[in-house]
């Protein structure tokens, strides 16, 4: 899984898997990881690990399997996704078209999200939304790096075993859904695909119980939910803020928590933990 | 008797290097060939297919020397090898040549790779159509050569 990693710092990684959930490589800068929620450096035998240009090409191409032009469409989005799961930010120099980015190139850092899957993660989630016939609308607040993705897989899964709903995943950026992670049985999953093609056309032709969906944002995001509420159709989605005001402060937020499209609310706190918040 | 048996092995051998050395040249213009359509196809896939190069490298071409350096650069990618090998007939600059064409293969975004390929390819052409010249001078003559040389040394032994 992380084969295109350079030696000494794969073998890290590789013990440490269950704890680590990203890796920084900032070219000509320390590698730094998130262990257990910290940004940490990583030391071995107390010596510092730096990551130099070459090495950070042939990280690219590896991760690329040689094939970076086979990535472009993911790569001008700002991201590489790889088996298993693992996504890589990318930051570079933007090629621009038009208004357009073309393509990214002379990568100088990489954000590798090492996902995980947490059973029963989403227990005390689901006890929340839980409703007799149904479930409630939820919305999860979460700054980044904060374990929503990982709370959404979860969730999914045992409304899916539990009640059995047909569930829709517009999984944008394929990350709620990988390779070799399990999947509820009554769980479509539309990967690779935009928020507003799911909301319209998922709800037409797959005729879900409830959509799911990562990170609402902008205007055209708002409106799929409130055509999805609308529709009559349940709507768990998450939103990057810290905390009740930050949402409140997103303009397109603003009908979606004051007209009742959502009716749970999560805030997942950078440690982890999370607790139901509630709109005034 | 032992003379013309030694007479013979001379013509033998004459004739073998004659025809050895112009088969290379017959291989050299093979191997060139079988670079370009390599380098078209390649062109082609990432202008549309967008096939990853591992399933592109598997291909194969008129040139059995060139689908075994299409290998070693498979197993360079996959880390079996560190190193790219070319058949001997392949000529210092040209390995030089082609070394950083397959090192610099799939590391670039499709612009990029794409604008890079075709200017190999005006590389390969010129020096497929000096092969071409070269094989066209020297092929037969080489042949020739070796059979003139081969029934010289016939005489002269016997």
């Amino acid at each position: 899984m992380l084969s295109f990693l350079p030696n000494p710092l794969r073998d890290f990684i590789t013990k440490n898997l269950e704890y680590i959930y990203e890796i920084r490589i900032r070219k000509q800068q320390p590698v730094y990881v998130n262990f257990k929620g910290e940004y940490k450096k990583v030391l071995l035998a107390g010596r510092v690990i730096i990551i130099d240009e070459t090495q950070l090409v042939e990280l690219i191409n590896k991760a690329c399997e040689y094939s970076v032009y086979k990535h472009n469409e993911s790569i001008r989005n700002g991201y590489l996704l790889l088996k298993g799961g693992i996504r890589i930010g990318l930051a570079g120099e933007c090629v621009y078209e038009g208004y357009s980015i073309k393509t990214i190139k002379n990568f100088n850092s990489l954000c590798i999200r090492i996902p995980h899957e947490v059973f029963g993660y989403a227990n005390k989630a689901f006890s929340l939304i839980n409703d007799n016939l149904s479930i409630k609308s939820l919305l999860i607040l979460a700054p980044p790096a904060s374990g929503k993705t990982t709370l959404l897989r979860d969730l999914i899964k045992i409304i899916s075993n539990i009640k059995k709903l047909n569930i829709l995943v517009v999984d944008e950026k394929n990350e709620i859904f990988y390779d070799g992670v399990s999947i509820g049985e009554t769980v479509d999953v539309l990967s690779s695909s935009k928020k507003e093609f799911g909301f319209y056309t998922g709800i037409k032709t797959l005729a879900p119980d409830l959509i799911v969906c990562d990170e609402l944002i902008g205007e055209e995001d708002a409106k799929g939910v409130e055509f999805a509420v609308n529709s009559g159709v349940k709507v768990i989605a998450t939103v990057h803020a810290n905390s009740l005001n930050s949402l409140l402060q997103k303009s397109y937020m603003k009908k979606l928590t004051s007209d009742g499209y959502f009716q749970k609310f999560i805030l997942i706190s950078k440690n982890f933990d999370y607790e139901e918040v509630f709109i005034n | 008797m032992s003379s013309l048996v030694s007479g013979l092995a001379f013509l033998f051998l004459a004739t073998l290097i004659g025809f050895k050395i112009s088969k290379n040249l017959s291989e050299r213009k093979k191997f060139f060939k079988s670079l370009i359509d390599f380098n078209s196809d390649l062109i082609m896939e990432i202008e549309f297919q967008r096939a990853e190069l591992s399933y592109i490298l598997l291909r194969s071409y008129q040139s059995e020397d060139f689908n075994q350096v299409l290998k070693q650069k498979l197993n360079l990618n996959k880390g079996i090898t560190n190193e790219m090998l070319f058949p001997t007939y392949i000529k210092q600059t040209e390995c030089f040549e082609l070394k950083e064409y397959f090192y610099k293969m799939g590391m670039q975004d499709p612009y990029t790779s794409i604008e890079l390929l075709k200017r190999y390819d005006d590389i390969f052409k010129k020096l497929y159509n000096e092969v071409l010249e070269e094989d066209r001078v020297k092929g037969s003559l080489y042949k020739k050569m070796g059979l003139i040389i081969g029934i010289i040394a016939f005489i002269i032994v016997i």
